[in-house]
């Protein structure tokens, strides 16, 4: 237990790494909580940023954590997200993480659909702005190439590349530069194992407790 | 014993750990395409498309419509009408197009003119600064920064773009045609990070007009 993250209410929102226990709606929220953070979670299987903005159904699931409590995991009509603009009035957070990467990227599709990413993300980063909090977000892993979902490891790269570009004003997080291509093992390309989601909770909870993100927070 | 209900709760965790993810969609098939309709002809238009219609100003930001999402690589067909002239236009736009139709006097009629962007310059810490050259006469478009000869933009051919990627800062233009001012001094104001504009030349009734849009979508 550290103090780093004391005082700071943090709404983790993201897609399928949030939406099954022991992926990140644990160990990202563990890390955190465990730095002195007071931490809401929300997952939505399956979604793009921009759902985030309204209330959308999920396609394959999804979960809520509050505070210390336990994973709610929600399933069919009840796997939705909640409006953004809602759940910063509800939870009235200094920091907002976005997960979310792996959705948009269309590992099937040959290309990169880069206008369709841009107006996903802009208007969640629109919500941001609008909100005045403070934003990170995490971008995809290299997880494995092949697995149901294509992904690739030159998808993955362009992806994370492109976010870094678009999701001003948040704070980008590369976690591309928090293991090595297929350091952490998938059974799907996509998804890791306890050990891979500790590690990757594990490194964003100290990106966010760094200086240089800290700085951005207003508490 | 207890070291065995440990490995059996450790290997239960794991197992839970790598649960089936159902298969989703991780994005689209193919990237999104956008329409708008621009009333260069200083007169009301009206653009028909089946049931649909746009009614577009003749001057101010009202002469400009929204990018509307279509359906890449399938035929979009409207009528405009600006009066009592009109004009038939058909496009298709290819994955990640944006396609502007403009609307030009000719001589007691109409034209259209079709622009197309397929760009790749996204950038949300950065402003997007477009010109469109709408006029068949201005061979050679640019666009420079108002009083400093600084250019921006250069060489447009007519019924082309260029665009390129600014700093968000306060930014007044002057267009050029063949090496002349073309237009007034278009003031775009403070920049927003971003954001995307676009400055338009246009064949005007008495002389050539210039102005500028933000490109918006929603």
């Amino acid at each position: 237990m550290s103090a780093l993250l004391a005082g700071l209410t943090v709404l983790i929102i993201g897609d399928s790494h949030m939406s099954t226990p022991d992926y990140l709606i644990t160990t990202l929220h563990d890390d955190l909580m465990s730095k002195g953070a007071v931490v809401y979670s929300f997952g939505a299987c399956g979604v793009a940023a921009g759902d985030w903005m309204v209330k959308s159904q999920s396609p394959c699931g999804g979960a809520a954590r509050i505070k210390d409590g336990p994973v709610e995991v929600k399933t069919g009509q009840d796997a939705m997200t909640r409006p953004f603009n809602e759940l910063v009035k509800t939870y009235k957070p200094n920091l907002v993480v976005v997960v979310n990467g792996d959705t948009m990227a269309s590992y099937a599709a040959p290309e990169l659909p880069k206008t369709w990413i841009w107006q996903q993300v802009s208007r969640l980063t629109k919500g941001v702005k609008n909100n005045a909090v403070g934003c990170v977000w995490v971008g995809p892993a290299w997880g494995t190439e092949g697995g149901k979902f294509n992904k690739t490891f030159a998808r993955a790269k362009e992806m994370s590349g492109y976010l870094s570009e678009i999701v001003a004003p948040c704070t980008y997080i590369d976690s591309l530069t928090l293991s090595k291509p297929g350091e952490w093992a998938s059974s799907d390309g996509q998804h890791f194992d306890l050990a891979g989601y500790k590690a990757w909770g594990a490194a964003i909870g100290n990106a966010i407790s760094s200086p240089a993100v800290l700085q951005t927070i207003k508490k | 014993m207890k070291k065995l209900i440990f490995a059996c709760l450790t290997s239960a965790l794991t197992l839970a750990a790598h649960a089936d993810n159902p298969l989703y969609e991780t994005g689209p098939a193919q990237d999104s395409s956008f329409v708008r309709f621009l009333n260069a002809s200083e007169d009301k238009a009206n653009v028909v498309n089946g049931a649909a219609k746009v009614a577009l100003a003749a001057q101010g930001d009202g002469r400009v419509s929204r990018f509307y999402p279509v359906k890449a690589g399938a035929k979009l067909a409207a009528n405009v009408q600006v009066g009592n002239a009109k004009a038939a236009v058909e496009v298709v736009a290819k994955p990640g197009e944006f396609v502007t139709i403009a609307i030009v006097s000719n001589g007691a009629g109409i034209e259209t003119v079709v622009v197309k962007d397929t760009p790749t310059d996204f950038n949300a810490s950065k402003a997007s600064v477009a010109l469109l050259n709408l006029d068949k006469s201005c061979n050679a478009a640019g666009l420079n920064v108002a009083e400093k000869n600084t250019a921006i933009l250069e060489a447009i051919k007519p019924a082309s773009l260029q665009r390129r990627l600014v700093n968000p800062i306060g930014l007044k233009t002057q267009a050029i045609c063949d090496a002349k001012d073309a237009g007034k001094v278009v003031d775009l104001g403070q920049l927003q990070p971003g954001e995307r504009y676009s400055v338009v030349i246009m064949p005007g009734k008495k002389a050539r007009q210039t102005f500028f849009v933000r490109d918006s979508t929603s």
